[in-house]
């Protein structure tokens, strides 16, 4: 076993409800420093309830979730918010500010003592949202409020990050800057973990797993390939399989190579398709 | 611009523009757009391009919630959305928002469903079977007795989505719903409309970023930003090349075909496939 690598443990971990309905029914997981896993599953399989056990807002009805080694009953939300930053799917929870910027400012402050103005505006740079930096948090638009809410979790770098659909409500440009910034966070040795229905932004992403859940269980743990050329796996657990991805398999072609965006696809069928085709097109 | 305009008109905007109360800028500026009864119309473009405004004025929210300038005409069956109640366009119009935490406000998913059915006075056996039919077509007939504020997110959207459409709304109006929706989920829904359109000529106004799945079902695909800046057959826009530039996420598949340089741009991943086997064919 290689302890002081794992950053978060979960054990056997069940979570009832108090209304008694169980979201969790025994869930094995261990994420390692730097890894870049993506949590996906149908509509109400647990991945919400799972990742709020681990900065401690829920703590699991039994089993144990252990956070750089230590137990979630035994740490404040506040202490374990320093080393795990969620941002959640409905951003509106977690504002509290007059402004984006004081918004952000807070977040710096109160996890890192800091006091960096550069570095706010750096952020906010990044996500696009600058120009919004003196308005209310409730006055802007949802694609707006959710790259405000990451904004004040990337701009404190927690050790680990947690993302429950970040690109619902963001247009291509947003996401393609969200991807990079995931893609420089994930070389600084960040572990990050992304719940998302939008398959194709985890097709794009530089996962070294993904993490299938379906009914508070953990059905599937592997690497990107391996899940997403399951096709039998993804329709039990009511997914679809990325566009390139399902044009290889139903090309028949899944044996030979799988591609899993059209980066990689293009070189295998330009030659497939490529000579006759092109050069008539050409001539 | 040919599209299939089948029927009449059931939405018309002409030299529609909008501005927020106290904003200097339009969040539209002359929009000019007419949806046709039966109709699929697929509204992509950037954030902050006026996609959920265009969604507001449809059910007449705008002006009578938000206030603000409204200039130009806007008729939604008939309706004058400047003047008539926000009432009458409700019982036409049937929205479903981004956000569905917005818009649930009962303890229990049959109950939530009911709700809309009960204030428009169905008698109680109606009102069983459209609960039956919507919880049914979203497949959520296992959430029927849960809380609604214990559900997960892509679980209340379906809630939402089944309280609209068990009203059988003339004209529907969805603002991204599938956002939170597992893809399953989302590939159902889009066959569900298609199927409401062909069955009752519904007509569907769908506000999406992601085209990918939804292109292969729409008629039409507009792309706003803050006005109309283009509006086609999907198949035909996609040769223009003009998402990507607004901000608008093509599909895979676009961009694949694209790069390896084949003219006709496939809208769905079956269609790729036979694309690809003629061109094989062609080699040999």
């Amino acid at each position: 076993m290689r302890g002081g690598e794992e950053v978060i443990v979960a054990e056997n971990v069940w979570y009832r409800y108090p209304n008694g309905y169980t979201a969790l029914r025994g869930v094995n997981l261990r994420i390692n420093r730097g890894d870049a896993v993506a949590i996906v599953g149908a509509n109400g399989s647990g991945k919400t309830t799972l990742i709020k056990h681990f900065n401690g807002l829920l703590k699991p009805s039994q089993g144990r979730v252990l956070v750089l080694d230590t137990d979630t009953r035994s740490a404040s939300v506040a202490k374990l918010a320093r080393w795990v930053g969620i941002v959640f799917q409905n951003p509106l929870n977690q504002f509290f500010r007059d402004s984006v910027e004081a918004e952000v400012a807070f977040a710096l402050e109160n996890f890192t003592g800091e006091v960096d103005p550069e570095k706010i505006c750096s952020v906010l740079r990044e996500l696009g949202i600058e120009h919004l930096r003196r308005k209310s948090p409730f006055e802007i638009s949802l694609g707006e409020q959710r790259r405000v809410a990451l904004a004040s979790v990337l701009v404190y770098e927690p050790e680990i990050l947690i993302l429950d659909e970040p690109t619902a409500g963001l247009d291509y440009n947003s996401k393609m800057k969200l991807l990079s910034i995931l893609k420089r966070l994930h070389e600084k040795g960040r572990t990050l973990i992304v719940v998302s229905h939008d398959i194709e932004f985890l097709a794009r992403m530089l996962l070294n797993r993904v993490v299938v859940l379906s009914d508070g269980r953990v059905v599937f743990d592997g690497s990107p390939k391996e899940a997403f050329y399951n096709v039998l796996l993804l329709l039990s657990s009511r997914l679809v399989p990325p566009q390139i991805p399902e044009l290889v398999i139903r090309l028949g072609l899944e044996h030979l190579f799988n591609p899993l965006s059209e980066d990689e696809a293009y070189d295998f069928l330009r030659s497939l398709i490529g000579g006759s085709f092109l050069a008539g097109r050409e001539s | 611009m040919p599209t299939n305009r089948i029927g009449k008109a059931v939405i018309v905007l002409e030299n529609l523009t909008y501005f927020y109360p106290g904003s200097d800028t339009p969040a539209l500026e002359n929009v000019n757009l007419r949806v046709c009864e039966g109709e699929f119309v697929l509204v992509a473009g950037p954030s902050g391009g006026g996609k959920s405004t265009l969604c507001r004025v449809l059910n007449g929210l705008i002006p009578h919630f938000y206030g603000g300038r409204l200039r130009g005409r806007v008729l939604v069956d008939g309706i004058n959305v400047s003047t008539a109640p926000v009432r009458e366009l409700s019982k036409r119009v049937g929205m479903v928002f981004q956000n569905p935490v917005n818009q649930i406000v009962n303890v229990t998913v049959e109950e939530e469903i009911a709700f809309g059915l009960e204030n428009m006075m169905y008698p109680p056996e109606v009102i069983g079977e459209r609960i039956e039919w919507a919880l049914k077509v979203l497949g959520i007939e296992h959430l029927r007795r849960r809380p609604t504020h214990a559900l997960s997110g892509g679980e209340l959207q379906k809630v939402a989505l089944a309280s609209v459409l068990a009203l059988r709304p003339k004209i529907l109006v969805l603002d991204e719903v599938t956002a939170n929706m597992d893809p399953y989920s989302t590939r159902e829904l889009l066959r569900l409309l298609r199927k409401l359109k062909a069955e009752t000529g519904t007509t569907i106004v769908l506000v999406e970023h992601r085209l990918s799945e939804a292109m292969q079902y729409a008629d039409r695909l507009v792309l706003l930003n803050r006005t109309v800046v283009a509006e086609g057959r999907p198949r035909d826009l996609l040769k223009e090349d003009v998402a990507e530039l607004l901000g608008v996420e093509e599909p895979p598949i676009t961009r694949l075909f694209r790069r390896l340089g084949i003219d006709s741009l496939p809208l769905s991943v079956e269609e790729a496939v036979e694309v690809i086997k003629e061109c094989v064919e062609a080699k040999r």
